[in-house]
């Protein structure tokens, strides 16, 4: 639980200090949607622990940051949004947040659902990652053709749902603090 | 292609927003199956608690009934002919001797009979002597000349208790007499069949009265007989079915799965 933790931590970490780079340095956005499909991969292997889903992820995460440099090196500029990888790494998180829930054993464990800091992890990241697939499909779409004040309101709704997804983090963290 | 005048940013809001809510509404649905789910499963395990205690209460109330009756035969058969005895001694005639030696062979040998029949129904020493079958045809023989009930035992399973331990064969046994005992008792019956069938996994046993069987309410209120052949049964891992209704005779089916218990 404490690895999980501090991989978890490293992932936000990460994406705090990274997100501020966000707003001005596109090329960063590439790098970090890699090592956030990396960490978030991670943490679906220690919160499922399934060999066959292990040995998957293992795949995975291997071959998207091979199509992710290989988009930004031939099919996406660097300097503009990387919609393929982010959608894809998107739909991948969608994927295995709802194996995860399919998978859900607690009632036989005899633990109520918001007790297991997990689900409040998933939750947070099926909120965040299924609501914003949308938005990083459509990004270069946005920063091309939309006014300034429809390019920000779709940044603002993005960025809450960051926040709903920290929210929820932290909810998880309190109770596996708890534990 | 037709040109429309839609706002795609309008309509990627309503995309945007459409996925939220379905999220939170696939989260809240499976919390409140997954809540819904452990609520069954406590009620089911309290249910099993419960039953577990009751059929516990029932093994130490039927124990202590037990001991009371061992007492009481104690006390009023074996305790009353010593004391009739003694005070035959206390009386001897040097004139009649030999009424004095027949009045004293008669009240021991009342006590043999009476320490043998108590022991008896400590240990049925029949299952020793004549095996689980013949025990039972026994037990069923004294109820028939004891009363009124006629009594058919149909043996369909061969040698089956050779197959069982000690225990489950003391088990088995015990269950019949509760049932003879409650026929007796509450069923107003004339005949009982009781019926030996097996099959490769293991044996049945039919037990049917003419009785006036038992209503589905009083089925669910059970006495403290009826707990007894329950935990009983549960201990040698044996499962049961009652097919009864009221002016129907009752009738149980015991599935012994395993002849090894």
């Amino acid at each position: 639980m404490l690895f999980y933790l501090l991989v978890t931590a490293l992932t936000e970490i990460s994406s705090r200090v990274l997100g501020s780079y966000q707003i001005n340095n596109l090329p960063l956005l590439h790098f970090y949607t890699i090592i956030e499909f990396l960490f978030i991969l991670r943490f679906f292997q220690l919160a499922l622990n399934i060999a066959s889903v292990t040995r998957f992820a293992w795949w995975l995460m291997f071959i998207f940051p091979v199509f992710s440099i290989l988009n930004f090196i031939f099919i996406q500029n660097i300097h503009e949004y990387n919609s393929y990888p982010r959608s894809v790494a998107a739909l991948t998180i969608i994927g295995f947040c709802l194996f995860y829930f399919f998978n859900y054993q607690g009632a036989e464990d005899q633990k109520k659902w918001i007790y297991e800091p997990c689900n409040w992890i998933v939750t947070g990241t099926l909120i965040y990652f299924g609501s914003s697939l949308f938005y990083f499909a459509f990004s270069n779409l946005l920063n091309e053709s939309a006014s300034l004040s429809v390019y920000f309101i779709f940044a603002y709704i993005n960025a809450t749902l960051v926040m709903v997804m920290y929210l929820l983090f932290t909810i998880g963290f309190l109770y596996a603090k708890n534990e | 292609m037709l040109k429309t005048s839609d706002n795609i940013f309008v309509l990627l809001l309503f995309c945007i927003g459409g996925v939220f809510m379905l999220v939170v509404s696939f989260v809240l649905i499976f919390i409140r199956y997954q809540n819904k789910l452990l609520m069954q499963q406590q009620k089911i395990r309290f249910a099993e608690a419960a039953h577990q205690q009751q059929l516990l209460q029932t093994v130490i109330e039927s124990q202590e009934a037990e001991r009371k009756r061992i007492g009481e035969d104690l006390h009023d058969d074996v305790g009353t002919a010593l004391s009739n005895l003694r005070i035959t001694i206390e009386m001897f005639d040097q004139h009649e001797p030999a009424s004095f030696k027949t009045n004293c062979k008669i009240i021991i040998d009342k006590v043999i009979r009476d320490v043998r029949h108590i022991s008896h129904n400590l240990s049925p020493i029949g299952i020793e002597l004549y095996g689980f079958i013949g025990a039972v045809e026994e037990m069923c023989e004294s109820v028939t000349l004891n009363g009124r009930l006629q009594t058919v035992v149909t043996n369909h399973a061969g040698d089956f208790p050779s197959m069982m331990n000690k225990t489950t064969c003391m088990s088995l046994y015990r269950v019949i007499e509760e049932l003879l005992n409650n026929t007796i008792k509450h069923a107003d019956a004339t005949l009982v069949a009781i019926n030996f069938e097996r099959d490769e996994k293991g044996i049945t046993i039919v037990y049917n009265d003419n009785g006036r069987g038992i209503s589905p309410s009083s089925q669910r209120a059970k006495g403290m007989g009826f707990l007894n052949i329950e935990s009983r049964l549960s201990i040698i891992n044996a499962g049961y079915v009652i097919d009864s209704t009221e002016g129907n005779g009752f009738n149980i089916r015991i599935r012994l799965d395993t002849l090894t218990t």
